[in-house]
């Protein structure tokens, strides 16, 4: 098994804490992983992606060309990574923000989620990146749900962890609304 | 994709220094003990691991997770971080440090190790040991942060004056980054050296599983050289200056005998596929993990690709690389730079093997993916002898 995303947004919206959470879980299922953050001279409201690739042997490259799955929060990412996606991968997009349209893709799957409503009407807005993941652990099957909810405490720091039950409903929510869409 | 086959590392005539290395992908038994941490704040740990308790450093992107790190962690060890003036600063404080035999070292980036040629060659003169972590830069002057390799030449070559050599370590995951800095310091203490790491921001900043093993023992002299006051023992002098008739003749040919030693005995290398390939990849570093993947990407596409990767790049593993070029006839080194380790390569391979280069200046988005490296392999694959 060798599984790859590139989880792409803009700065605040917590790309980078859910590539950590998800590499927590891998890792926590006795995986390998390697998460590599672009690494430029970014800043909030700027460009924040980061790669992460999970595999039971050996990573590998940390680099990815190809991704096999882009999960999308806004649509400059989209519009930078929407063409790298391999043919026959998938797409997740936050389609709060963002409009497929332009993309003109019909060799992989695009799986739309409002991960701003879903957020915001599960109580803060910030939880859009566990919406996000939660979508991206349903669709791809990378880690169990379960794990990454447990993986929570590792990734957040102590004084944050009094969010971790609603962080967890996010990522369920994001995971149920995506296996809807893909069913 | 799953790779077919786990990396072979080869040392020559350093077995026992392979356990670390050779264990890094068999974690069954070990997963209690996995962290999930950056490569510097790995190297960090090695540090503190291998009994360092001195730091000195002046902050730079992209390695000030190591002093960051370290500024936590010694002081509760009675350790001492002391964030110097600057970098010409930090390297003499490891110099004196090291002189009184203590284990101590030193991080920075591209310029900052400029800044610091003039302290490791005084240190390779008084043959005084230290650990100096370059995660490099790109290009030169004040160039970018981006990953790059452009430093290889100033790292094997002798960064400073007088013609020395130091071991220069080349990482390629977070593990890696562990071990190796606690090689380094048993390099360090055994040939009284200063010793280099050279990584750049993918090893630095990536974050990877890491199982900090304890590192098996390994046999180091006692250090009766170090000035630690006179008491009762007579005076002992730690100096680069040599002034008696011959005297300065003799110290550089001893130095010279020390660095055949360490080319004798401290090469270390990986290898992955090479057995039947009719073209051996080769690369240090971030850059070995891409090719890797392309290689076995390669694999699944009936090309007989190996790859060759020199984990120390001083002494460069010369036999080992000339062996496996030699059955394949075809080398292809990859690197991120327009072409410098491929020197060293040439002159390990000879006549026995047609090397050719792919590179990447250094700069924004140099990084290449597999699929580009496969492309080149592709290529490359199409002349060599069939």
């Amino acid at each position: 098994m060798r599984k790859d995303v590139l989880i792409a947004g803009f700065g605040g919206q917590g790309v980078l804490l859910a590539g950590n959470l998800l590499s927590y879980a891998a890792i926590e299922e006795g995986k390998n992983v390697s998460y590599f953050p672009a690494y430029g001279v970014e800043k909030r409201g700027g460009s924040a992606t980061c790669t992460v690739v999970i595999a039971d042997g050996a990573v590998g490259s940390p680099v990815v060309g190809q991704p096999s799955t882009l999960v999308v929060l806004n649509q400059a990412s989209l519009e930078r990574f929407g063409a790298r996606v391999r043919p026959g991968g998938v797409c997740i997009v936050n389609s709060s923000l963002v409009d497929v349209c332009a993309l003109g893709r019909d060799d992989i799957r695009i799986i739309p989620v409002p991960m701003n409503e879903i957020a915001t009407e599960l109580g803060d807005l910030r939880m859009v990146n566990m919406v996000a993941l939660g979508a991206y652990a349903a669709v791809s099957g990378a880690v169990e749900l379960a794990t990454l909810a447990g993986a929570l405490k590792e990734a957040l720091p102590e004084r944050n962890h009094k969010y971790i039950p609603a962080n967890v409903k996010a990522i369920e929510t994001g995971a149920q609304v995506a296996s809807e869409k893909t069913a | 994709m799953i790779l077919t086959e786990q990396p072979r590392v080869r040392f020559e005539r350093a077995a026992e220094l392979s356990v670390h290395l050779a264990q890094q992908d068999s974690l069954e038994g070990q997963l209690s003990k996995r962290l999930f941490v950056k490569g510097n704040e790995a190297a960090a740990m090695g540090a503190v691991a291998a009994g360092c308790r001195y730091y000195f450093g002046y902050p730079i992107t992209p390695q000030s997770d190591i002093p960051e790190y370290l500024s936590r962690e010694l002081p509760k060890l009675k350790g001492e971080f002391i964030q110097a003036e600057s970098e010409i600063g930090a390297i003499n404080m490891l110099l004196g440090a090291s002189a009184t035999g203590v284990r101590a070292m030193t991080s920075s980036s591209s310029p900052g190790i400029s800044l610091k040629q003039e302290g490791i060659s005084y240190m390779a003169g008084a043959e005084l040991p230290g650990v100096i972590i370059n995660i490099s830069r790109s290009g030169p002057g004040l160039g970018g942060i981006d990953a790059s390799q452009s430093d290889y030449f100033q790292a094997v070559k002798g960064g400073g004056h007088g013609g020395y050599h130091i071991p220069v370590l080349a990482p390629n995951s977070v593990q890696e980054m562990y071990d190796l800095t606690l090689h380094a310091f048993d390099l360090a203490d055994l040939y009284r050296t200063p010793v280099m790491l050279l990584g750049d921001s993918v090893v630095g900043q990536m974050k990877e599983a890491l199982v900090p093993n304890p590192r098996p023992v390994r046999e180091l002299p006692e250090k009766e050289w170090a000035v630690r006051g006179k008491g009762s023992a007579g005076q002992r002098v730690v100096k680069s200056l040599f002034l008696g008739d011959g005297e300065l003749e003799a110290h550089n040919w001893r130095l010279h005998a020390k660095y055949q030693v360490m080319k004798e005995k401290e090469c270390i290398s990986e290898e992955f596929e090479t057995a039947d390939a009719k073209l051996i990849v080769t690369g240090f570093g971030s850059v070995s993990r891409i090719a890797q993947t392309a290689v076995a990407m390669a694999r699944e596409e009936g090309l007989k690709v190996g790859l060759f990767r020199p984990v120390t790049l001083f002494p460069f593993p010369e036999k080992a690389l000339a062996e496996a070029a030699g059955h394949a006839g075809r080398v292809l080194v990859i690197e991120l730079n327009t072409g410098q380790m491929v020197e060293d390569v040439r002159l390990s391979v000879g006549a026995r093997a047609q090397v050719s280069f792919y590179g990447r200046p250094p700069g924004a988005g140099s990084l290449p993916s597999p699929e580009e490296i496969l492309d080149v392999i592709r290529k490359n694959y199409d002349q060599a002898p069939q």
